[in-house]
């Protein structure tokens, strides 16, 4: 029947129609006389007014609705359903899954492990894609970086420089309103607690763009944020707001110092907003740049220092704003030519990008995504041992539907029988599922990938793991998959087991030779799932092999110092000067425990203080080339056990007005000293701002070894040391090698810095060994979880091997029987059930390689010095599959030798 | 449902079938109440006893062309909970006239 006629069949009477549909949800046990009751009731009706035709509107609508009040009835009679089949279906399931209480079990285990994994993951990935940013419209928000892809490092410029952003704010038609933020460190002063607080200093535009408004007094004005700033402001974060001024809300209008300088409180910010960092305790406004950093911070258009956002116009789309850079891009050129070692033409167009997928560092997404694809394979295999399951079950149930059958039960209703407890024993682990996914999340809390801010600058990082947890859309994502699961694990099992031949299944005892004929049909059913498991889990165990042997390869990079015993710590204040860490560090070396003690502009792996230019006396041939600057104090190579190479390290002596020195490592040496001596050889970095000195230029008087600063797996770039004691960047992370434990040694330095000054915090305290795992965090977090998951996948592969050897050996007990009475040895049996196996795993691993093969190439740019491909971790991998198949083979094997053939032939 | 205590809306629908208006619709007619509570009272005063339901005789549907009508009627139980309730619900009494207590023919 073709859809229109159906259409005007529905149509021609809508009164009965709606009946018709309404009859749906009526339980199937009362619809028939539902239906009939009501059609009559209206056709009686329809008859007293006459014919439908020749009604007028008024009284077709009575009718209409009347059979509308049909609906109300049909939902009252709908508790009546627990009478339907449906709900036998469901008890007799629940029975039948009870009668077989370890299979169950086992199955429920299984797909609660699965499904909750899944669900696990599933929330991450919420939170880190699917959900919206939570701001008033967030699909207007967009992120604008100052260029296009650096393809040589796949990273999007994210800086800009103040002038250059002001170009963009006034000359742009396509945003609403554009804002810049950059989160820096400052003291809390003027109390007596002082406190590193992480301020950031933010346009005005800034809480209008992101929509948000200040929960008790106000944002700033256009004019606080007017350079040059006379009458600085300030805005609290909520949690600052209760932890430092008890909630108090005449806090607006107060002074609190930053670095000592007032700043006047206008407003506290909503609970939960954090700033783009997720970390922010306070907001300054950009004007305020100058004051508390250094003078021509808002002037220089080289300076790039701050990241934009915007809220693009209502009607205007990504693509249209985009298509405005390169207009911008030309203004910004012609106003502030760039010098000439910069970016070049093209690369400059800056990029406009969502918001949403600026938020989350790609690395991380892909990481969860791989997550997210390892534990669907974990669920498969769930889910082909749960069929497997079924399976060897529906044989033992031959007869019970057989039975079924012969009493007359349509194939439809068995199937629907068994597709019911399939269903049910889905349900039951989606309802573990979400247990066991709360305690995943925990785990995933405790255990995330960690990273040092500095290397993620050019991603807003809203993000934050604590706001994971399990919303509506986690949990319908649960029990969506559980539902998906047993029709994927029950639909195969349950129509194989609907072809019950009555007459055969009748005929025959309960362990017959023709039931031995059916169950070898099953069996190959078995053997199929079987071997799918085998090739998901070496899939997963190969993912897990290579993250492994990464984490491995990453964890013995030589980083260039000796990290035990180190504990680094920071004492800023942008006040204080070389004299003030003099006498800390005379201080901090008396103090019993401390070896030796040194400060750095920064420490190794804690991340870079700064990359600059650099020319060489008397070269022109080098082009533009850069150095990372370290400002330390004389022990600094001591105290972290760096080796010296050629030349001397920093003395005493080394002090402001004797000749400046520097120090560099191989890396440089090797760059730009390439088959020369650099001792003796003078640079000069180019340090921001520059220093009062006459002389710009170092003298080269040592090499030391290369040192990760950075990213372990990263090169190490050219770096050059500068002597704290002379003029040059400021050196305030604290350096000691020690042998207490940080609660000992904490509280000692922390009374000895505010006994010198009581307005310098002591914060960022943290052992060398904590970072130096934490910045292998990420990939240990893939490895660990992808080798947790490849357990299970192996488990479950073990336990799926081993039912279908035990099932085999069970039917087989009788030929076994006899070939042993015929004079088969042990060693013919163990060949003869073994053999079976081992072409099940051969088959299985085989598959595996071929898909593992291309599979492992997801993983490529999350390992470290080590090919997707690695035929060796394949190799061992599939070796450790085979050896744990076999050993689930080993007890039936063993059972089937040790089969008597008396016992097996009697049993007939 | 209480026994004993009837409210007003299945009191009034008790009252309308033992008045002889015994269709779903003819009660929803003269009781003014809708559909949606009428019908499923109905089946609440069935369940409890107060009411039993029947088709109609198949060969009356068959003179006009329609399906036979299902009718309702009081059980003893029934005309007891009634009585009582006719007693607390003084406005039952001026409800409809009482009406033949069979089957209603059609006539249309």
């Amino acid at each position: 029947m073709s859809l229109l006629t159906r259409c005007k069949q529905f149509f021609a009477r809508p009164h009965l129609s709606l009946i018709a549909l309404l009859g749906v949800i009526v339980p199937r046990r009362l619809r028939a006389d539902w239906r009939h009751e009501w059609e009559a009731e209206l056709q009686y009706r329809e008859a007293l007014l006459a014919r439908w035709d020749h009604l007028d509107w008024r009284n077709r609508l009575d009718l209409l609705w009347r059979s509308t009040s049909a609906f109300w009835d049909a939902l009252s009679l709908q508790p009546r359903r627990l009478e339907d089949e449906m709900v036998q279906d469901i008890r007799f399931g629940w029975r039948m899954l009870r009668r077989s209480p370890v299979m169950s079990l086992v199955a429920v285990i299984s797909l609660a492990a699965g499904i909750g994994a899944n669900t696990a993951i599933f929330s991450v990935i919420n939170a880190l894609i699917l959900r919206p940013l939570p701001y008033p419209a967030p699909e207007q928000l967009v992120k604008v970086f100052q260029g296009q892809l650096d393809p040589t490092k796949g990273t999007l410029p994210s800086l800009w420089s103040y002038p250059r952003f002001e170009v963009l704010r006034d000359q742009n038609q396509s945003f609403a309103a554009v804002a810049g933020f950059k989160q820096n460190p400052y003291n809390l002063t003027g109390t007596d607690a002082p406190e590193r607080l992480q301020i950031e200093m933010v346009s005005a535009s800034y809480f209008p763009v992101l929509g948000i408004q200040a929960s008790v007094g106000r944002t700033f004005t256009a004019d606080e944020d007017r350079p040059p700033a006379t009458n600085l402001t300030a805005l609290l974060s909520y949690g600052l707001w209760q932890r430092r001024f008890g909630g108090d809300p005449t806090v607006i209008g107060k002074t609190i110092e930053f670095d000592k300088h007032p700043f006047t409180v206008v407003g506290v910010l909503p609970p939960g907003f954090r700033g783009q960092d997720g970390t922010a305790d306070g907001w300054v406004p950009m004007a305020a740049a100058e004051t508390l950093d250094y003078k021509g911070k808002l002037t220089n258009p080289n300076n790039y220092w701050s990241q934009v956002i915007a809220r693009l116009k209502p009607g205007v789309t990504l693509a249209q704003a985009q298509a405005e850079m390169p207009g911008i891009s030309e203004q910004i050129e012609q106003k502030f030519p760039s010098p000439k070692q910069t970016l070049p033409g093209n690369a400059r167009i800056p990029a406009v990008a969502p918001l949403q997928a600026a938020k989350v560092d790609p690395a991380i997404r892909k990481s969860f995504l791989i997550l997210l694809a390892s534990v669907a394979l974990v669920l498969l295999i769930a889910c082909a041992n749960t069929a497997s399951l079924l399976l060897a079950r529906a044989v033992a149930r031959q007869r019970e539907i057989a039975v079924r059958a012969a009493l007359g039960a349509a194939r439809s209703r068995v199937i629907r029988q068994l597709l019911t407890e399939s269903i049910l024993l889905a349900g039951i682990g989606g309802g573990l599922g979400v247990l066991v996914a709360r305690g995943g999340l925990a785990l995933l809390k405790d255990f995330k990938p960690s990273d040092n801010a500095a290397f993620w600058t050019s991603y807003t990082r809203t993000f934050d793991f604590f706001n994971i947890n399990l919303d509506w859309r986690v949990l319908s994502f649960n029990f969506g998959l559980a539902l998906l699961t047993g029709l994927l694990f029950g639909l195969f099992p349950a129509i194989q087991s609907s072809f019950a031949s009555v007459s055969q299944a009748l005929k025959e005892g309960a362990v017959g030779s023709a039931a031995g004929f059916r169950g070898l049909q099953k069996l190959n059913a078995r053997s199929f799932l079987v071997v799918v498991e085998i090739t998901l889990s070496l899939v997963l165990l190969a993912g897990a092999g290579l993250m492994l042997k990464s984490l491995a390869r990453l964890q013995a990079i030589n980083l260039g110092f000796s990290p035990a015993g180190v504990v680094t710590m920071a004492a800023p204040s942008r006040a204080a000067r070389t004299e003030f860490y003099e006498q800390l560090l005379a201080r901090v070396r008396e103090l019993p425990g401390v070896e030796s003690a040194a400060v750095g502009s920064t420490a190794p792996l804690l991340g870079y203080a700064s990359i600059t230019a650099m020319d060489i006396e008397g070269r022109s041939d080098i082009g533009f080339s850069t150095i990372g600057v370290h400002s330390v104090s004389p022990d600094y190579f001591k105290t972290l056990g760096i080796s010296l190479r050629i030349g001397r390290v920093f003395t005493e002596r080394d002090r402001a007005g004797a000749q400046r020195v520097a120090v560099i490592n191989q890396a440089a040496a090797d760059k730009y000293f390439a088959g020369e001596s650099p001792i003796g050889k003078r640079i000069k970095p180019f340090i921001d701002p520059e220093y009062d000195t006459a002389e710009k230029f170092v003298e080269i008087v040592g090499i030391v070894d290369d040192v990760k600063y950075a990213r372990p797996e990263e090169a190490t770039g050219p770096d050059v040391y500068l002597c704290s004691l002379q003029p040059t960047d400021q050196a305030q992370t604290l350096i000691l090698r020690t042998n207490l434990d940080l609660s000992a040694i904490v509280p000692a330095v922390r009374s000895q810095v505010l006994a010198l000054d009581h307005n310098v915090p002591l914060t960022a305290i943290r052992t060398m060994t904590e970072r130096a795992a934490e910045v292998t965090s990420r990939t240990r977090f893939l490895a660990v979880l992808l080798t947790l998951f490849a357990a299970l996948a192996l488990l479950l592969a073990a336990i799926g091997i081993y039912g279908v050897m035990a099932y085999s050996v069970s039917a087989r007990t009788r030929e076994l029987g006899i070939r042993i009475a015929l004079g088969a040895n042990t060693g013919d049996v163990r060949r003869l059930v073994l053999g079976d196996a081992i072409a099940l795993i051969a088959t299985g691993l085989a598959l595996g390689l071929v898909t593992a093969w291309p599979s492992v190439q997801v993983l490529q740019s999350q390992l470290y010095d080590i090919s997707p491909t690695d035929p060796l971790t394949l190799g061992v991998m599939a070796i450790l599959l085979a050896g744990l198949g076999l050993l689930a083979c080993y007890l039936p094997a063993r059972k089937a030798m040790r089969t008597d053939p008396l016992a097996a032939l009697r049993n007939e | 449902m209480g026994k004993g205590f009837l409210t007003y809306a299945s009191a009034a629908i008790l009252h309308a079938v033992a008045s002889g208006y015994l269709y779903g619709f003819d009660i929803i007619d003269i009781t003014g109440m809708p559909g949606g509570t009428v019908y499923p009272a109905l089946r609440r005063l069935q369940e409890a006893g107060y009411l039993v339901s029947r088709w109609e005789k198949q060969s009356l549907a068959e003179t006009q062309p329609r399906p036979a009508r299902k009718y309702y009627d009081l059980t003893r139980e029934g005309q007891q909970v009634l009585a009582e309730a006719v007693k607390r619900y003084r406005l039952l009494e001026q409800t409809p006239p009482n009406k033949r207590r069979n089957p209603k023919p059609s006539h249309a």
